[in-house]
């Protein structure tokens, strides 16, 4: 069997590799560091392990000892499911009553837990099972799991519901000594904020039934481990972060795609197509396959993903044992593949995110990644997947033509680095509180002692007076706030939207299956015209309807070479700041919140073959009006003639329909390129999905009067990711202005790799390269 | 005897779902004083002997006739001050309450900012100061769905209008009835239009309305008189659906219960048990009342000291652990109401009987009819009082619902004084009569006919059932 390493991979292309090769890296092996068990655990425990503990597992099992609430954040597979079974298991034996709640993010996730610390209770000798109770339980296992199972394993959308029947759970929850939230990095943005509530209302019913357990969080290695699970939880936490369990040497190869020929997807501004990086990892996986290195690839889609199986399987002429993976797939299918991978019946898989998160399927000696999975944590994880024990491994990251994919292919130091992103969760939005305290009113009246989940007592009780005065409410915090609507309010809230109104999407021609989406994204992508993908699929969206108890949009399933673009009108109004950096000579970044207009006019259909375009077409609907979360960067009155020096007058473009001065329009290209640029690159920094933010830019803004371009958030109520660009703009503003200057794509006006923004509403006009690194240039300069 | 006028309001959209035979059907069983619609044309569609009142025509004034409660129509705050006159006139009885309707006043919801406001409180509360009127009156608006309900610093506005509400929850094509009492209270019930007419019966949706109809079924008494295999022939009606939808129409028409099942009810002296609350999440269970079959003697528990909220609830249990632990407690709804609150309430206000409460042998009627399909219903709905009444049961028909009452409750407990303290015997009088018409419809399930095909399961039992038959604290989810 051949080692994975780089040798194996420049063997495929003796002629193109030094061409492909764009860079090599070799992370060193770690040694283990190891504690003996019976330093931290008691003796009839620490006898029945045959190995030692980590160092990570030994420190959070101390702290959880002491009484504390313990954040482990660490890399896969370094063995945090033993930390919280292990501590389990001793709470069982002091208290043979003792329950506990382990949530994890997805149901395939929570199958696999549950065999797993079922698994380990057996090898303990410890009497307690674990059972999952969502969705998929049957209704006569519900009360049995209710009233025996030591472990309930579930996930937040479903105790969003059992909150509201938390009397039939009585005899569990007067027992709950221990919460565990998994993967808790992945609870981020709306969602995010949602399970922050959940968790509130949780606590507070399982402190009416006399419980108050401790909580563990178990996260992959983000920035702001202690910060997040803060916010998360409600409660003080102990970060375990050194990573103790040991790792083999590692070859890290950024393998670009052979050239095409085809440059028409440079510098047109088309989104990401996906198919040749994802081809290239089919080969590349399909060469490694064939010589023993067993190669796990991951993919964007789920569709990508049965192409590369297939592609794999004929480049290697039929030589090579290849197989899809994703959450489409039926449980049979998938437990197939994970077993086969396992035993080593496979030699190549190619997955979605779905064998990212924690599912054991051994390891394997390669990964190949098409295309930057977003965050260095996810990339990492992903990476991580290779490496059996502590022998070598090899990964291939082969990116995209995308901005981020370049900026990480030109900056492979930022992977490296030991800054991770911060992940986000802002629980200041109000519509999203509200509706958790409408139903933690159904729960249990709210009274002042409330103040401890709901706090504080202001907003609380703005919170109550704003259901009475709706209707919703009776009473008041003195004297016990009682719900009176409607039956169940818990089944109004979507855990991954800010407003109740969601539209359902329908496919007459065929079934997609996807989440409801909220209004704004409705009237932006979902428009009647539109052309949409969704995993690997397109769509052609026939109507749109509001008037309707359940709103929907409709889509037909097509397949057509075209794309659309959209145009919009963009309003920002009511501007309120509420925290300033003045940093002087007109310079100013600020954040606040203010109302976002947004009346989507028209629309146009792109031919990625011949390049022709259609339309524009109109889009009949009605402003959308938000009022959310933003921060804005104000210049000084001067800096267009400021700018205008800087690239000089052969640099300055003038407008094709001359409306415009060269200067002016250089400079409003400046700013827009500024916004865009700041939005498609703050994912480098922060844990955030940038289609829920928008941005608007001009050379004069009536509120703040001096040019500006704001970033703000795209949900009502705001999701925390503008105003974390606050925080972080130097950071953010100065990986934009890398990239910006770093783009080797010839046009002025930039390209999509680095300006060009596929959710532009205006047609991408007008942008420049030179002006907006001017700008950041002199926004920079002040920062520092 | 209570007060109550009853405004019905029917929505375009509800009448566009109605047919003439479902109107009727609805009008007899709302029996509306005053009918409310949404344009001047609609009037049209009432027989003759129904007032009605359109949004968009003329009238002004009241519109019910004293003595009170009444109702009466403003189109503009300016008509507020017309009430002065009506007050002295005695066209108004100002004694009674007085309930205002008009489209002045809606909600605002700004969750964003927290705060909800009321559309045109100024000028209306502006309007309403200079009438200076003597009466005490509650305002309802077209522009609030009719749960809606809020006292805005003394100005308190009920909503009644299907659809009146942004977020979707209240469907605009359904019948509101709003029962208003002479003490301001309002018992607002929504009714789907597939509530009447054929579609009322269980198994027939609009499709099978249509169905029936044109194969000259149409009505229930045709139904109820057809045989089950005449029913079978017809497009998307099987041999059990055309014996469930046969036997439903014969429950309605012949005002009967029918057993589906050869399921048994307990036997062994049921104690039949009603309670009333503070609402819905109750903080107080303040009235329990209690039928014992085997000594025939009715009794209640109550509570009405705010500061001892489980006194009714300490007695209730005591007086169980005494004398009922080996009878089953049969209750209405019980699953979702009664049995669920008691067992919290003991827990909290007397654990010492928790446990013996916790094993009690609780039967929910309604839930072993419906939900486990073993008897078909006789009433327009399966709320207690008109099952009872199809069943015959010349009861109090007070048109009061567990809401008002939770209502006058609240106020009470707000605000302990003369003004809101509750007629106590006159409360204790209408529970005592639920907890007989319970009785009453017990036994009728009790000596009910079997469905042809279905043996009677033998007598009642006389020890504990098996877990199938006991109606427990089980999953609903």
């Amino acid at each position: 069997m051949t080692t994975p390493s780089l040798d194996v991979l420049l063997d495929a292309a003796p002629d193109a590799g030094a061409d492909q090769l764009a860079h090599h890296e070799v992370v060193p092996a770690v040694d283990p560091e190891a504690v003996p068990a019976g330093e931290v655990l008691p003796d009839a425990l620490a006898d029945s392990l045959d190995d030692d503990l980590y160092a990570h597992q030994a420190r959070a099992l101390d702290a959880l000892r002491r009484g504390e609430d313990v954040t482990v954040a660490t890399s896969t597979s370094s063995g945090k499911t033993w930390i919280y079974a292990l501590y389990f298991a001793l709470l069982k034996e002091r208290n043979p009553d003792a329950r506990a709640l382990f949530c994890y993010p997805t149901k395939a996730l929570s199958a696999d837990q549950e065999r797993a610390v079922n698994d380990l209770f057996a090898d303990l000798g410890v009497d307690a099972s674990a059972e999952t109770y969502d969705g998929d339980t049957k209704a006569d296992r519900k009360p049995v799991i209710r009233a025996n199972r030591d472990v309930v394993v579930s996930n937040f959308s479903g105790l969003n519901q059992y909150l509201g029947s938390h009397a039939k759970w009585r005899d569990c929850f007067r027992n709950v000594e221990l919460v565990v939230v998994d993967e808790a990095h992945a609870y981020t943005g709306v969602h995010g904020m949602h399970v922050a509530w959940v968790l509130r209302r949780l606590r507070r019913v399982l402190a009416h039934y006399g419980s108050r357990p401790q909580f563990v969080c178990a996260s992959a290695t983000i920035g702001n481990p202690a910060e997040h699970a803060e916010a998360l939880t409600g409660r003080e936490t102990t970060v375990v972060d050194e990573d103790g369990s040991p790792r083999g040497r590692r070859d890290l190869a950024f393998w670009l795609p052979e050239r095409d020929g085809d440059g028409a997807s440079e510098g047109a501004s088309v989104p990401a197509t996906r198919r040749r990086a994802g081809a290239e990892a089919a080969s590349v996986a399909a060469h490694l396959g064939q010589r023993g290195v067993q190669t796990l690839g991951f993919l964007r889609s789920r569709q990508g993903t049965e192409i590369a199986a297939k592609r794999a399987r004929e480049d290697a002429s039929g030589r090579l044992r290849a197989r899809p993976y994703h959450a489409g797939l039926s449980k049979r299918k998938r437990r197939a593949v994970e077993n086969t991978l396992k035993s080593g019946e496979l030699d190549a898989v190619f997955s979605t995110s779905a064998l990212e998160l924690g599912i054991d399927v051994g390891s394997v000696d390669a990964t190949v990644l098409a295309g930057y999975p977003g965050t260095r944590q996810s990339f990492w994880q992903r990476i991580g997947r290779a490496g059996r024990g502590t022998s070598d491994a090899l990964s291939v990251f082969v990116p995209r033509s995308d901005a981020i994919d370049q900026y990480v292919r030109d900056n492979p130091g930022y992977l490296l680095e030991d800054d991770v992103e911060d992940a986000v969760i802002d629980v200041s939005n109000n519509p999203v509180y509200a509706r958790h305290v409408l139903c933690a009113a159904d729960e249990l009246p709210l009274e002042e002692a409330d103040v401890e989940w709901f706090g504080p007592r202001e907003r609380l009780e703005r919170a109550v007076s704003v259901w009475r005065d709706a209707g919703k409410l009776v009473g008041d915090l003195e004297r016990g706030a009682q719900y009176d609507g409607p039956p169940r309010p818990q089944s109004t809230v979507s855990m991954y939207a800010t407003t109740d109104v969601q539209f359902d999407v329908r496919c007459p021609n065929g079934d997609v299956d996807m989440r409801p989406i909220q209004r704004e994204r409705a009237y932006r992508d979902y428009h009647p015209g539109a052309l949409v993908l969704y995993d690997g699929d397109q769509y052609e969206v026939t109507d749109l309807v509001e008037d309707h108890p359940r709103p929907y949009v409709e889509v037909e399933r097509v397949s057509t070479d075209e794309y659309t673009t959209t145009a919009h009108h963009k309003t920002v109004t009511d501007v309120e700041a509420s925290a300033s950096r003045d940093l002087g000579g007109g310079y100013a970044i600020r954040k606040g919140t203010g109302t976002v207009e947004i009346e989507y006019t028209r629309y146009r259909r792109h031919s990625l073959g011949d390049g022709g375009v259609e339309g524009p077409y109109p889009i009949d609907l009605p402003p959308v009006s938000l009022r959310t979360q933003l921060m804005w960067i104000e210049l000084p009155a001067d800096m267009e003639a400021r700018v205008a020096e800087r690239v000089g007058e052969d640099g300055l473009v003038a407008p094709d329909d001359g409306g415009m001065a060269p200067a002016a329009w250089t400079f409003a290209g400046g700013l827009h390129g500024a916004e865009h640029g700041m939005i498609k690159l703050a994912p480098l920094e922060l844990r955030l999905d940038n289609s829920d933010m928008g941005g608007l830019s001009t050379p004069h803004h009536a509120e703040t009067g001096a040019p500006t371009w704001f970033v703000h958030d795209a949900v009502e109520g705001g999701v925390g990711f503008s105003h974390a660009i606050y925080e972080h703009v130097a950071d953010v503003a100065g990986r934009t202005r890398e990239r910006v200057a770093d783009c080797d794509c010839a046009d002025p006006t930039g390209c999509p790799s680095c300006l060009m923004s596929a959710q532009c509403g205006n047609d991408n006009e007008p942008l420049h390269k030179a002006a907006t690194t001017a700008i950041l240039d002199g926004v920079l300069a002040r920062i520092e | 005897m209570e007060r109550s006028v009853v405004l019905a309001v029917y929505p375009d959209a509800a009448l566009d779902r109605l047919t003439d035979r479902q109107l009727g059907e609805s009008l007899d069983y709302v029996d509306p004083d005053v009918v409310l619609v949404e344009r001047p044309y609609r009037r049209t569609r009432f027989p003759g002997g129904v007032a009605t009142v359109a949004l968009g025509g003329r009238d002004v004034g009241p519109v019910t006739d004293p003595p009170g409660p009444q109702v009466a129509v403003v189109r503009s705050p300016d008509d507020l001050a017309a009430l002065r006159e009506h007050e002295r006139r005695g066209s108004l009885d100002a004694d009674a309450e007085t309930f205002v309707l008009s489209d002045l006043l809606s909600v605002d919801v700004d969750l964003v900012a927290l705060e909800t406001s009321l559309d045109g409180r100024k000028a209306y509360e502006r309007a309403l100061s200079a009438a200076d009127l003597e009466g005490s009156y509650t305002h309802l608006t077209t522009a609030a769905a009719p749960g809606y309900r809020n006292d805005w610093g003394g100005l308190v506005v009920q909503g009644v209008r299907p659809g009146a509400d942004e977020t979707g929850a209240s469907p605009g094509a359904a019948v509101a009835a709003l029962s208003l009492h002479a003490d301001g209270t309002v018992a607002a019930d929504t009714y789907d239009p597939g509530r009447f007419g054929l579609e009322g019966l269980a198994g027939v949706g609009p499709t099978r309305a249509a169905t029936l109809r044109h194969a000259g079924y149409a009505s229930k008494s045709d139904v109820a008189s057809a045989s089950v295999d005449d029913l079978r022939t017809l497009d998307g009606i099987g041999a059990a659906t055309a014996r469930r939808v046969r036997y439903a129409a014969r429950a309605r028409v012949d005002g009967r219960v029918y057993r589906t099942s050869s399921a048994r009810l307990p036997g062994n002296d049921p104690v039949f048990v009603d309670v009333e609350t503070d609402g819905l999440s109750p903080t107080m269970l303040w009235l329990i009342g209690v039928y014992d079959t085997r000594t025939d003697a009715y009794r209640s528990f109550l509570a009405t000291d705010p500061d001892d909220r489980g006194a009714a609830v300490r007695a209730f249990a005591s007086w169980y652990a005494e004398n009922a632990t080996d009878r089953p407690i049969v209750a209405y709804n019980g699953e979702r109401f009664d049995f669920p609150h008691l067992t919290e309430h003991v827990d909290r206000y007397c654990p010492a009987h928790a446990d013996a409460w916790r094993d009690a042998w609780t039967f929910d009627l309604l839930w072993w009819a419906r939900t486990e399909d073993n008897a078909v219903l006789p009433g327009v709905t399966n709320a207690l009082d008109d099952v009872a009444s199809a069943l015959g049961w010349a009861g109090d028909d007070t048109g009061l619902s567990g809401a008002v009452v939770g209502q006058r409750f609240r106020r009470w407990l707000a605000d302990p004084r003369d003004g809101t303290e509750l007629d106590w015997e006159r409360h204790e009088a209408y529970c005592e009569d639920d907890v007989r018409a319970l009785a009453y419809v017990y036994d009728a399930v009790r000596d009910a006919e079997h469905v042809a095909g279905v043996a009677a399961g033998g007598g009642p039992t006389d020890t504990e059932p098996a877990e199938t038959a006991q109606g427990t604290l089980g999953d609903f989810s």
